[in-house]
């Protein structure tokens, strides 16, 4: 029985790999003609894409603030909020085989509530709520060379900044307090760019619509601002244009 | 590029920037009426002005023998002899005419009934005549016609004429105008049913209670929360949520004065302890007394009382029941009473500060309350000032 398997097992892979190198030569578009010279024969066809100038991401991701003490747990227990956010980057300028550098602006928004204590250290009748609305002022340099000049559909982006969150604490409808906190704000993106799933659509999305790419990212990020910051993730979905 | 970006992108950002400023207004219903009877007649009922006469719904509060309806005609072009009001149970039949008004030869009832008159109504004068609701609903005043009536209409015509009809007679004098005022009233004096499973909400800035929605939506458009507040109900101890036993003797706390009598069930944090020695009964209508009795307006699955300071003490008990309204204005009974606290309570913003952590505090600056979603507003503006400067540059 094993060296039956073995055989079977052998013809696999070989069928396998003869497969993938099939549809590895197999040329992207018929032609109409042959090609004349070497350099058309090998040259990448030419994409004509539209100057872009902006990148908007829309996002999502759990976000827990305030964790230097427990007051934030002992009150909204797990309540992990859910931070809605937007984000709108300006080019400022386009670093040749390397990618953008940008001047970006961020808003979000994440809603807690639970019931209220009592005196007793029990929980009342009525609401306790925490609303943020972080705002962020970012620079953004995103790298999309892999993309651009590789083949590879991978968008890179770091982001420094400053973030400013407006925050409000209300108890039974009316407000406890709210205020402003800000500090430094960081975070570091990887982006799947959603081109290649169908090349000529994307082409179409950006003579059409102006979009010249689109792409799902995961963002780590850390707001450092004390009673409203967290580090953790996102992620959404992006637009180049 | 940019032109078509803009087109795609600016009704989002627009809807975004709408959406940062506008509130969003609350879904009202109100009971389907049309407009405006002529301008020469104006109606009231128990005090109250009726707006729109071609189609006024009356409830049960409004069809009762101690309420007068008031129909005021003005701007008679000549004088007239006789003025007379007559009603009807249909509102397509035209009182105004002769057969309408008369008995007819064999003796059959005339379709109109004569409720009130009055004679030498001068020109160009202000006339009123009044009548209660079980005279003008029912052909010689019944007061049944007001009971658990749905959706039966009445026509109210006022009819000028030469000399006073002749009831019985079979005849009845041409009216001398064919300008009819009338006024078009749908009884529904049916209650919807009360809600259900009333739980209180005991807080410090507001109390309020949550319910079940009775079946049939379509019976009622809304609800009424009403609240007593229990006289000398206060409960000083620390009586605050963990309650778990039967507290149905006395209370040894500082209760200063009695604890509403009824504390003898589970006080399980909402407070929702039953107590029947208030003004709030439950199965029976609310009571119509003024002082004490609070009555806000609702229209979810929860209603709440706000601005307590001065109404209710922290540690004194409200009585509170629901009830649901109908588009007539017709109130169910009580919903199952319920009594609330109202407790002193502490929010997040108290747990945080009494870690003793400044990051609430010290570490914020003041910020108006339109920042939050202001910038989102700015953050749109900004996107289409640099997305249209794009487009010019292009």
């Amino acid at each position: 029985m094993r060296p039956r398997f073995e055989r079977l097992a052998r013809f696999g892979l070989c069928f396998c790999l003869a497969l993938v190198a099939l549809l590895s030569v197999q040329p992207d578009h018929a032609s109409a003609r042959a090609p004349d010279t070497f350099e058309e024969l090998h040259a990448k066809p030419t994409v004509i894409d539209s100057p872009y100038w902006y990148a908007f991401e829309l996002r999502v991701g759990p976000y827990v603030p305030a964790s230097e003490n427990d007051a934030f747990k002992e009150t909204f227990g797990s309540d992990r909020g859910w931070m809605l956010g937007l984000e709108v980057d300006f080019t400022l300028w386009h670093i040749p085989y390397v990618g953008t550098i940008n001047l970006g602006a961020g808003w979000g928004r994440a809603k807690y509530d639970a019931n209220a204590f009592d005196a007793a250290g029990g929980r009342a009748g009525e609401k306790t709520e925490f609303i943020l609305y972080p705002m962020s002022a970012l620079g953004v340099l995103r790298v999309d060379a892999l993309a651009r000049y590789a083949g590879i559909p991978v968008l890179f982006a770091g982001k420094l900044g400053y973030d400013f969150v407006r925050w409000k604490a209300d108890t039974g409808g009316s407000t406890d307090g709210s205020g402003l906190n800000m500090g430094l704000r960081w975070g570091a993106q990887a982006a799947l760019e959603l081109d290649f799933f169908e090349e000529d659509s994307a082409r179409s999305l950006d003579q059409e619509f102006g979009i010249n790419h689109t792409f799902l990212f995961g963002e780590f990020y850390e707001s450092r601002t004390r009673g409203t910051g967290d580090r953790t993730f996102a992620i959404g979905f992006g637009t180049i244009f | 590029m940019p032109r078509l970006v803009m087109k795609w992108y600016a009704p989002l950002l627009i809807a975004l920037c709408v959406l940062a400023w506008t509130p969003l207004a609350g879904a009202q219903t109100t009971p389907s009426t049309t407009n405006a009877i002529s301008n020469n007649l104006a109606v009231s009922a128990g005090g109250v002005d009726i707006k729109n006469a071609m189609n006024v719904w009356i409830g049960k509060s409004k069809c009762s023998k101690d309420v007068t309806f008031k129909f005021t005609a003005r701007g008679y072009s000549t004088k007239v002899p006789v003025l007379e009001l007559w009603a009807t149970n249909s509102a397509t039949t035209d009182c105004s005419t002769v057969a309408a008004r008369s008995s007819s030869a064999m003796g059959a009832k005339a379709l109109c009934w004569l409720v009130q008159s009055a004679s030498n109504v001068q020109m160009g004068a202000v006339k009123s005549l009044e009548a209660s609701a079980n005279r003008l609903f029912s052909e010689g005043g019944k007061d049944e016609a007001c009971v658990a009536v749905t959706n039966q209409q009445y026509g109210v015509h006022l009819v000028p004429l030469m000399s006073a009809t002749q009831e019985g007679t079979g005849t009845a004098p041409a009216p001398l105008t064919t300008q009819l005022l009338k006024a078009i009233f749908t009884l529904y004096t049916k209650t919807p049913k009360e809600p259900g499973s009333v739980k209180g909400v005991s807080g410090e800035s507001s109390i309020g209670v949550t319910w079940k929605d009775p079946p049939d939506a379509d019976t009622y458009t809304k609800y009424r929360v009403y609240y007593d507040v229990m006289q000398g109900g206060m409960d000083t101890g620390t009586d605050g949520g963990t309650d778990a036993g039967t507290d149905s003797t006395t209370d040894a706390g500082t209760d200063g004065t009695t604890d509403a009598g009824t504390d003898s069930t589970t006080d399980a944090g909402t407070d929702s302890v039953k107590c029947g020695s208030g003004m709030l009964l439950p199965g029976k209508a609310p009571p119509r007394t003024s002082g004490t009795i609070i009555a806000e307006d609702a229209s979810s699955g929860s209603g709440s009382l706000s601005d307590l300071d001065g109404k209710l003490k922290i540690g004194q008990f409200a009585q509170v029941g629901v009830v649901t309204v109908d588009a007539a204005g017709n109130e169910s009974v009580l919903s199952e009473v319920v009594c609330v606290k109202r407790v002193e309570t502490n929010g997040f913003l108290d747990k945080y500060n009494a870690t003793g952590d400044k990051g609430l505090d010290e570490c914020s600056v003041h910020a108006p309350g339109s920042v939050g979603w202001g910038s989102l507003g700015c953050l749109t503006v900004l996107a289409l000032t640099l997305v249209s400067r794009r487009r010019r540059a292009a």
